[in-house]
């Protein structure tokens, strides 16, 4: 009887050790994974979001960096594991890249209840805006845009989601027309009544001002008009506006020239020839 | 009349008594497989393919999943038999071969799910003013196969070891996988005492 308490052959116990390791791995394995489901929903039940910005996006207009729309959020991970993610869109027009490939970059959110910033900015260079191949202001031009969102959760599990979407720009000045009149001259005024036309086709209200004025060889002449506009989304609208200036001004081969005021600065529309 | 003169002594030891193992008959370890395999079959086999289905099912077109009916089919039914097999052969030396089957079977079914392992939801097109869009979703969670795996390539050289031990010493290790009960071992030594003409030990 006493032999049955000798020491186990080395085969045996080798083989034995290897199967407890399994079993601890395995079990190691099985209390990750409730880990992180426990931590998902701590995540998702600590969930905070707050924008520094108000309403969470800014609009800016400046000539030097064009259209820029900026996004900011500061998001909590109450969770036990992080949360990356990355976030990139770009947009096409026909003559080109309307958004270039824009990323948040990868971003971090650690875990233990801290914030983490995500921000992303979008921006439309003025060149891309008033292009020579056609102005996106006036020009209901076809855009493909792709939104990508990527992102992992505790080292193990990704995840993603894709929005692929056509359609069109929806012009603010979609078919503008500035039409001068025949001029008329009195105690010494040329007064020219320009027509001003255009549909409003975005998806917001436009609301500015348009500049208008005459132009002769390229240069300014006469006064500039500013004409308050302020057209709901996918109406018309049509005003005509009077201007007076110098009767050498007002002369068959001058230009009316209009623009939109963004802020200080000044986006070209188009120009139309005197009669 | 004299009495009869006692039997002579067995010139050996009953054989049983030199034993060092208490191994079960080949019955009663069929049975056990045959129940490991059944319960395999319906853990394995037919649990994973009703939640797959009856959550998901077949017919969903936007959510999708490469896990197939056959594949699960394949993979458990592989699952089952082999480590029946194992469990009916546990006496023999044929154990090792089946556990190094079953392992390897294991291994390979979990990297195939491992590939599979994404769900996708969608395209989902719809359109809105003046245009369309399309969006899509994905969740891959291959990760948690490819973690199982550790224990299973563990396990997988525990089996091989297993094997090679078979090979090499033959019976070597039922002394320790079947040891002798208590029950057994104090019958025994009551045979032996009463074999001798000593009281039992206690």
């Amino acid at each position: 009887m006493m032999e049955y308490r000798r020491r186990r052959p080395p085969l045996y116990r080798l083989a034995r050790y290897l199967r407890w390791s399994a079993v601890l791995a395995a079990i190691l394995v099985v209390v990750f994974l409730i880990s992180t489901a426990v931590s998902a929903v701590e995540f998702a039940s600590g969930l905070h979001v707050t924008t520094p910005k108000s309403g969470g996006y800014e609009f800016n207009y400046t000539q030097s960096t064009g259209f820029t729309a900026a996004f900011e959020a500061n998001v909590t991970n109450a969770g036990l594991y992080p949360l990356v993610l990355d976030l990139t869109t770009v947009a096409y027009t026909p003559q080109g890249p309307l958004v270039p490939r824009t990323t948040t970059g990868v971003v971090t959110l650690t875990p233990g209840g801290r914030a983490t910033t995500i921000g992303f900015k979008l921006q439309i260079p003025e060149s891309t805006l008033v292009s020579t191949e056609g102005n996106l202001l006036l020009n209901n031009t076809p855009v493909w845009g792709n939104v990508w969102f990527n992102g992992s959760y505790a080292y193990i599990y990704q995840f993603g989601f894709a929005v692929a979407a056509n359609g069109t720009w929806g012009a603010p000045f979609e078919n503008l027309t500035v039409v001068p009149g025949t001029p008329s001259t009195s105690s010494g005024e040329t007064t020219v009544p320009v027509t001003v036309n255009y549909t409003n086709n975005a998806i917001f209200q436009l609301a500015g001002n348009v500049t208008i004025q005459v132009v002769d060889n390229g240069a300014d002449c006469g006064p500039l008009v500013e004409l308050p506009v302020d057209t709901p989304s996918h109406q018309g609208f049509r005003e005509v506006v009077n201007l007076t200036g110098p009767s050498s001004c007002m002369v068959p081969g001058a230009s009316v020239s209009a623009a939109f005021l963004v802020g200080p600065a000044s986006l070209p529309l188009l120009t139309a020839r005197f009669p | 009349m004299t009495a009869p003169p006692p039997p002579p002594p067995p010139t050996q030891f009953p054989e049983v008594w030199s034993r060092k193992h208490d191994l079960p008959g080949l019955p009663w370890c069929i049975a056990k497989g045959v129940a490991k395999g059944i319960l395999l079959i319906f853990f394995a086999v037919l649990l994973p393919i009703e939640i797959l289905y009856s959550t998901f099912g077949p017919t969903d077109f936007l959510l999708h999943h490469s896990f197939s009916e056959a594949l699960l089919a394949w993979g458990g039914s592989a699952l089952a038999v082999t480590s029946a097999g194992f469990t009916m052969f546990q006496t023999t030396r044929g154990y090792g071969f089946f556990r190094l089957a079953n392992r390897v079977a294991k291994l390979t079914y979990q990297y195939i799910l491992a590939t599979l392992a994404i769900f996708t939801l969608g395209p989902y097109a719809f359109t809105w003013g003046g245009g369309a869009a399309a969006v899509s979703a994905h969740f891959d969670f291959a990760d948690i196969f490819y973690l199982f795996m550790i224990p299973t390539t563990l396990a997988l050289l525990a089996a091989f070891v297993t094997l090679y031990e078979d090979v090499k010493h033959p019976g070597e290790r039922l002394p320790w996988d079947f040891p002798i009960s208590r029950r057994t071992r104090r019958r025994r030594e009551k045979e032996m005492a009463a074999y001798i003409g000593v009281p039992p030990p206690g």
